[in-house]
């Protein structure tokens, strides 16, 4: 899948899985910040998006630590999940 | 006003059939649909605070039926935050989630965002963050809906000088029968309008 197609599909699947339903999908920016300002998600949102990467994408984030810099926003996300898929 | 009369109430009740602030139907339910229903009166009432739609449906009822209750209400301008308290009986405690959940963990996978709604006393902590209410609260889960016990309750933390003012009431959620009744009283020694019965 082409990074574009991710971060699209993505940005649908952040706004069901988190039941954003005042969000239009497509009023997320690519570089905006998900929690925070930006978006504005808390720590259960955090962590139904890492259930989101294992369940979705098969993929686990080993270090905790890592959890802020891989869910900053669409793109790191997105680029994660690329990366990752790859290896 | 003599100090024994009930001081300002308003209420705001919820269930199958629709929603009311004291006797006037504000919505009626006409759908069977809960979600339909509630996201209609969420809109009606103009909330504007998007982690409704990630509350279960117990604190979705609770949540709305408390803004009803508080309805043209800013206690803030007359009560510290801290002085507020929140009283809630309740009968099938979390159970619609609880469900869910379970189900949830049948399948073999998991949803924080569904185990954090699974105790009832979520219900106040999503009341009191929108409001932000810092006095005392509490959540009992009782067979029945005890207003004798209520009243006793709230008015031995009126006469302690615990809290100023609170909303107190009845919330209940299962898959066959909901129903929600806050009402909002203030001052000491006021008196619950002994009226209300849950219907189910």
């Amino acid at each position: 899948m082409e990074l574009e197609e991710l971060k699209q599909k993505l940005k649908q699947q952040i706004v069901t899985q988190l039941k954003l339903n005042e969000i239009n999908p497509a009023d997320i920016g690519d570089e905006e910040q998900l929690f925070g300002k930006g978006l504005g998600l808390d720590s259960i949102d955090a962590l139904e998006l890492v259930v989101l990467l294992e369940e979705e994408y098969g993929l686990k984030i080993n270090h905790s630590e890592d959890g802020p810099k891989i869910f900053y926003s669409v793109s790191t996300i997105a680029n994660f999940i690329l990366e990752n898929k790859k290896a | 006003m003599n100090s024994h009369e009930p001081c300002i109430i308003q209420s705001g009740f919820i269930n199958n059939l629709g929603a009311f602030f004291n006797d006037e139907l504000l919505l009626k339910n006409d759908s069977n649909d809960f979600e339909t229903f509630t996201n209609n009166l969420y809109k009606q009432l103009d909330i504007k605070y998007p982690k409704f739609y990630k509350m279960d449906n117990l604190c979705k009822i609770g949540f709305l039926a408390s803004e009803i209750a508080l309805k043209n209400i800013d206690l803030h301008q007359k009560y510290s935050a801290d002085k507020i308290g929140i009283h809630i009986i309740n009968t099938n405690s979390s159970i619609d989630t609880d469900i869910k959940y379970q189900k949830l963990i049948n399948q073999g996978t998991a949803s924080p965002a569904v185990f954090v709604y699974t105790l009832p006393n979520i219900v106040i902590g999503e009341i009191s963050i929108k409001n932000n209410f810092k006095g005392e609260n509490l959540l009992m889960v009782s067979e029945n809906y005890d207003i004798e016990l209520q009243y006793n309750y709230i008015n031995s933390l009126f006469i302690s000088n615990s809290i100023d003012a609170c909303i107190c009431g009845f919330v209940d959620y299962t898959e066959t029968a909901y129903e929600a009744f806050f009402i909002h009283c203030r001052e000491k020694q006021y008196r619950i309008l002994l009226l209300y019965t849950p219907t189910h």
